[in-house]
């Protein structure tokens, strides 16, 4: 499709009649502000195309002039297919369409009719999906086109791909999708009228065996009715045989009765004679007893006797032995002496702790005084170590200053020459130098007065040396001496007081010991004094002696006590015992004797009854007769035991049980049956069949409904399956032309080393630019836009002539940078001279298209 | 003396093999057929019906079947004598002894209940045995028979149901061909008639199966119809007459399907069974066919199900393959993957899963809208 030419009026933000002529082949580029309608170019193409004149659509009623009460209108003129047409719209409530084919064969039509034909026009000789895939439309700049489903671009790839056919099958891919979700979801689960005849025919299924289920209840329960009454008439019959046997049998048991009767008689004579032997062994043993009792005491008699005479003798052993003497006198003499040996032992111990205290207390007073003494002394000297360094200093000063004075002063030096005396400040003296530091005055008597005064300078120094020697003899008036040696000695006196102070204080604390004071230890003395008493005191030594002995002897007594006494309390004990013995013996000889003289009488008596041999004979007779009772009684036995009566009697007992058995059985299956008959009489009346054929028939209706279904489904998945996955081998043979149709246009755009990878629907997946593989979602916004155009202008290119479409390029390149733009300009000037593209370039910035070199351009103001 | 021999009425039979809408139909024939057989016995001057076993489908049936029967009954002018057979047998739970049967039988139907003799006529009497239970232990015709008292002067028409020995070995109830054919043949009886078998067979001289009056199978070979017996009392002379009551049909109808010529043939015959909503067409279809030949069936066959009370490809019998041309699909303007896909299912035709590829292949042949053109 080319378009040739458009003419829009009132569309949108156009007002007059804005006429645009496009080139057919090449470039056409539009420029113009914004709000100039460039847009609305776009709009008016797909508007004119897509809607009828009449549509009250909202994007139709969005192009209405808002200023001006006037219907947009939209003329456009193009090549399609072997077509050249004019067609013209007024969008209005009663718009109208003109439609002006002038080739092959010329047609003019209005209304419905023109849009009908236009749009059969467009649908046999375009593609409506690449129509719109090759707009790159402001505001999604940098989105790909979807190009798998266009079917030129398919044709276009397998023409290149040596395919020999063609197309999208769009149309059919859609129906055959339909027709596979009317049976299947999307993901493949049976959905509709599949699924739920697939759940109704289970669940039909399910109450058809249900039905069969209580059908065949109803079946068992008429055999085991049958069984039941079949077993009633077996039973019936065996209770009769049985009745018979059991009759015929107690006639039998009748004719061992009078066997039986003497068995019995005989059996109780042999009890009695049982009974009387008993009795009289119990006599024989009861006389044999009482004889043997009889010994019984007259032993234990003699035994009593002996005991009670051996027990006399102890207790007179034991009393005839003396007792051991009372230990109490020596123990009061011992604890006398005891006494008497501590009191002499404690005054021996207080003179020597007197002794003790005497001497410390000596001690201390001598210390005491010495320590008043030393104080006394240290109150009178005050002068210590520190005052005589003080001094000494004061001393060396002067002495320092006096030395300086001297050396700077000038010296006199006299000679005697004669017997004259001469005086040297007024006094005759034999010194021969003397330092001029004050005015001297040389005189011989009579002779001449020589007065030397020092240097003026000189007289400063001195004068220092008189105010520290001023100062010098101050301090020693102060410290009451007179001169530093005096100071010293003083300050040797007074540390050796110290010292005396020091070793007193240490003296009298050591002599006063645990006593604080002086007083405290003369208080002690005083109470040492009171424990001695009057007397000579004892010798410590012979005190201690004493005591020890007196000590151990009244242990020894006490010891000796408390032995003595232990053998009087056994001594005591042992008589009480053999006394009790004695008694004990006594009494048991007494009772010994009544007894032996009871089983005397008793014997006595039992023999006036009957003489020992008068029982013996008694019990041998009663023996006999229970022999001969026994025998009879095991004769009889034997008779019947031969006659089988036992067994007789026991199968008599157990065909009776039998009977008896069987009776119930019959009386349970009669109730057995009842049950029987009234349920089935109950459920036979249910039409259980009828619901069971019922069911039966659901289920097959649903079965068969069910099949067919499923055989329609399974048509409809396999074709849907099979063509899919030929679609996706198809389309993956496509990608390797349409990555070769990038890539050729691309090396212009981004060089040499310029690739892309495409995937299955024809989109781009990454870009390799030198080496550097980046995917297309991480690309800039400028690659990313680059790589759409490149991907509209090699689909428009691959498609190419009559079934291609314009590709329209509405504001691009705004991401670009200079070079790269001047390359994508270039690039769209080599497709355009190829002559196969019409190339529709809009911008509100012509500047950024200079390189174009449009075939037509046209400015909008 | 002339009565009327049937057996098998199956009142109550299941209609699963059915369509829906065919079952009720299916089951009123039943009933219809009673009235039919009735109006037979007037017709005919019948002294008696006697019907031999299976009167009805199950003991387990709604009572209201009991009630549709006897009305059906209540209008015939002969008496009719019922025997149980395996289906409707005198057990504990018969149908014949529920309060439903035994409160409202009319007047003129008695129930053989118990093995014996049943004087009918001055001259004519019934020895019947009856089934009291799914699986009898024995031969109850023999069984009757060896206990037969001596004759009254009567003639005798044994009335018995189930297979004779020889058919089923294993079976202890099957009835021994021999035993009664020495007892008709030496006169202790006149005349059997059997029930069970569905097809009008006469077993031996004097031994008839009457069948089904109206079908219930595909493999029955003659049902559909009743015996009027004329039984000369004087000399025991026997005649027996079939008479069609039936109206449904059961029919298996085998094509060979190798081309449109075939599907021609097919559709023919198929418009000339008369009686379509009384018909079940049972087809046996062998051969090949194209794509579109194959979608030219189907709708042939779809057709012909609106028709017919039910029509369905045995498909035990039949063996028709499908062939994948590539020029049925030519014209459809197929290419590409579109092409590809048709070759590759194409070539499933003949592989384990042919009939999903075929029934693939009739869609898209159905989708592309070609099938709607070649027709």
């Amino acid at each position: 499709m080319r378009l040739l030419r458009m003419r829009l009026e009132h569309f949108a933000g156009i007002d007059g009649p804005l006429d645009v002529d496009f080139a057919e082949q090449g470039i056409t580029l539009i420029e113009g502000p914004n709000e100039t309608g460039k847009s609305s170019i776009v709009d008016a193409l797909r508007l004119v195309r897509d809607f009828k004149a009449s549509s009250q659509a909202a994007e139709v009623r969005a192009v209405r002039p808002t200023h001006v009460q006037a219907d947009p209108s939209v003329e456009i003129e193009l090549r399609t297919g072997p077509y050249h047409l004019t067609y013209a719209k007024a969008f209005a409530r009663k718009g109208t369409t003109q439609l002006t084919v002038h080739a092959p064969v010329a047609e003019s039509l209005t209304g419905d009719a023109a849009h009908d034909r236009a749009t059969a026009i467009f649908a046999e000789t375009t593609d409506l999906a690449l129509w719109s895939a090759l707009q790159a439309t402001q505001g999604e700049p940098l989105a790909q086109p979807v190009l798998a489903a266009l079917v030129p671009l398919h044709s276009a790839l397998a023409s290149i791909g040596g395919e020999d056919a063609a197309g999208g099958h769009d149309e059919l891919m859609q129906r055959v999708e339909a027709e596979y979700l009317t049976y299947y979801t999307p993901t493949g689960r049976p959905t509709g009228e599949h699924a739920k005849l697939a759940g109704e025919l289970a669940e039909a299924e399910a109450r058809a065996s249900e039905a069969e289920g209580a059908l065949a209840d109803i079946a068992r329960l008429a055999e085991s009715h049958e069984r039941l009454v079949l077993r009633r008439e077996e039973l019936t019959g065996s209770i009769v045989t049985q009745r018979k046997e059991v009759t015929t049998l107690a006639e039998r048991c009748a004719e061992l009765d009078q066997l039986r009767q003497e068995l019995h008689e005989a059996q109780r004579i042999a009890e009695g004679a049982g009974q009387t032997l008993a009795i009289r062994q119990e006599a024989a043993e009861r006389r044999a007893q009482l004889v043997a009792e009889l010994d019984e005491a007259d032993r234990a008699r003699r035994e009593a006797e002996l005991e009670q005479a051996e027990a006399a003798t102890a207790v007179e052993e034991h009393e005839a032995q003396a007792g051991p003497e009372d230990p109490d006198t020596a123990i009061d003499a011992a604890r006398t002496e005891l006494d008497r040996a501590t009191v002499e032992q404690e005054r021996a111990r207080a003179q020597q702790e007197l002794e003790q205290a005497l001497r410390r207390l000596g001690e201390a007073r001598a210390a005491h005084t010495a320590r008043e003494e030393a104080r006394a002394a240290l109150r009178d000297n005050a002068v210590d170590e520190e005052a005589v360094q003080r001094l000494q200093d004061d001393h060396l000063r002067w002495q320092t200053a006096a030395a300086r004075s001297a050396a700077a002063a000038p010296t006199v030096t006299l000679e005697r020459l004669g017997d004259q005396p001469v005086l040297l400040d007024g006094q005759e003296s034999e010194v021969h130098e003397h330092p001029v530091v004050r005015p001297v005055v040389v005189e011989v008597p009579g002779a001449a007065r020589v007065t030397i005064s020092p240097p003026a300078p000189l007289a400063d120094e001195v004068a220092e040396g008189d105010r520290l020697r001023r100062e010098y003899h101050r301090a020693c008036e102060a410290l009451g001496v007179a001169d530093l040696e005096e100071a010293r000695t003083l300050a040797r006196l007074r540390s050796e007081q110290e010292r005396i102070l020091a070793d007193s204080t240490a003296e009298l604390r050591r002599a006063l010991g645990e006593d604080e004071s002086l007083a405290q230890l003369e208080e002690r003395v005083e109470h040492c004094r009171e424990r001695v008493g009057a007397g000579e005191p004892p010798d410590p030594e012979t005190a201690a002696q004493r005591h020890r002995t007196a000590a151990d002897a009244y242990q020894r007594v006490v010891n000796a006590a408390e032995e003595s006494r232990a053998e009087r309390r056994r001594a005591f004990e042992i008589g009480q015992q053999l006394r009790e013995r004695l008694v004990r013996a006594g009494t048991a000889a007494e009772h010994v004797c009544a007894r032996a003289e009871r089983a005397a009488a008793t014997l006595a008596a039992d023999r006036a009854q009957a003489d020992d041999a008068t029982v013996t004979a008694a019990v041998e007779e009663a023996r006999e007769a229970s022999t001969r009772a026994i025998a009879a009684v095991a004769r009889v036995e034997g008779v019947l035991s031969e006659r089988g009566a036992d067994e007789l009697a026991s199968e008599v007992d157990a065909r009776t049980d039998a009977l008896e058995t069987a009776e119930r059985r019959l009386r349970e299956l009669d109730n057995e049956i009842i049950a029987v008959e009234a349920t089935l009489e109950v459920r036979g009346g249910e039409g259980l069949q009828d619901a069971a054929n019922r069911a039966a028939e659901a289920a097959a209706d649903l079965r068969r409904r069910w099949i067919s279904v499923d055989t329609r489904a399974r048509a409809a998945r396999r074709l849907q399956q099979t063509l899919t996955d030929h679609a996706h081998r198809a389309r993956r043979r496509y990608v390797g032309p349409f990555r070769t149709a990038i890539a050729e246009l691309g090396r212009t755009v981004f060089g040499s080393g310029f690739d892309v990878e495409i995937g299955e629907d024809l989109s781009i997946l990454t870009r390799t630019l030198d080496g550097r593989t980046v995917p297309f979602v991480s690309l800039s916004g400028g690659a990313k836009e680059q790589l759409g155009v490149l991907g509209r202008v090699a689909t428009a290119r691959l498609v190419g002539g009559d079934d291609g479409a314009p590709v329209i390029l509405d504001d691009i390149l705004g991401y670009a940078d200079p070079l790269r733009r001047q390359r994508v300009l270039a690039m769209l000037r080599q497709v355009a001279r190829e002559g196969q593209v019409q190339i529709i370039v809009l911008t509100c910035e012509p500047s950024r298209f200079d390189l174009l070199v449009p075939d037509v351009s046209r400015r909008l103001e | 003396m002339r009565f009327v021999a049937t057996a098998d009425w199956q009142l109550g039979m299941p209609g699963s093999f059915l369509p829906d809408e065919a079952r009720a139909r299916f089951a009123q024939a039943r009933i219809d057929v009673v009235r039919r057989i009735g109006e037979v016995a007037a017709e005919q001057q019948a002294d008696f019906v006697v019907v031999a076993g299976d009167v009805f489908d199950s003991n387990q049936l709604h009572r209201s079947v009991v009630a549709r029967a006897f009305d059906a009954l209540a209008d015939w002018s002969v008496p009719v004598y019922l025997l149980p057979g395996n289906h409707d047998c005198l057990d504990a739970a018969s149908i014949y002894r529920s309060a439903e049967f035994t409160g409202a039988v009319p007047d003129g139907v008695q129930v053989l209940d118990a093995p014996g003799v049943y004087p009918v006529t001055s001259e004519v009497e019934l020895v019947a045995a009856p089934w009291f239970g799914k699986r009898p232990l024995t031969d109850l015709v023999a069984d009757v028979l060896a206990d037969l008292p001596e004759s009254s002067g009567r003639r005798r028409v044994l009335v018995g149901h189930g297979g004779l020995l020889g058919i089923d070995r294993d079976d202890p109830a099957a009835i021994d061909l021999s035993t009664l054919t020495g007892a008709l043949a030496d006169r202790r009886i006149d005349v059997a008639i059997l029930g069970d078998r569905h097809s009008t067979t006469e077993a031996a001289d004097r031994l008839w199966y009457p069948g089904a009056p109206e079908v219930t199978r595909h493999r029955e070979t003659d049902p559909g119809q009743v015996l009027v017996v004329d039984l000369d009392e004087r000399t025991g002379g026997v005649e027996v007459t079939p008479v069609r009551v039936g109206r449904w049909t059961f029919l298996t109808h085998g094509a060979p399907l190798n081309g449109d010529a075939d599907l021609d043939d097919l559709e023919r015959d198929l418009d000339r069974v008369p009686d379509k909503h009384l018909t079940v067409v049972r087809l046996t279809l062998t051969g090949t066919l194209t794509i579109p030949q194959r979608a030219r069936l189907d709708d042939l066959l779809e057709r012909a199900a609106d028709r017919f009370a039910h029509i369905f490809v045995w498909q035990r019998r039949s063996e028709l393959a499908v062939r994948g041309e590539a020029a049925d699909f030519g014209e459809l303007g197929l290419t590409g993957f579109a092409a590809e896909a048709v070759a590759e299912l194409t070539e499933e035709l003949s592989g384990p899963e042919a009939e999903e590829a075929a029934d693939a292949l009739g869609l898209l042949y159905r989708l592309t809208g070609a099938a709607e053109m070649s027709r």
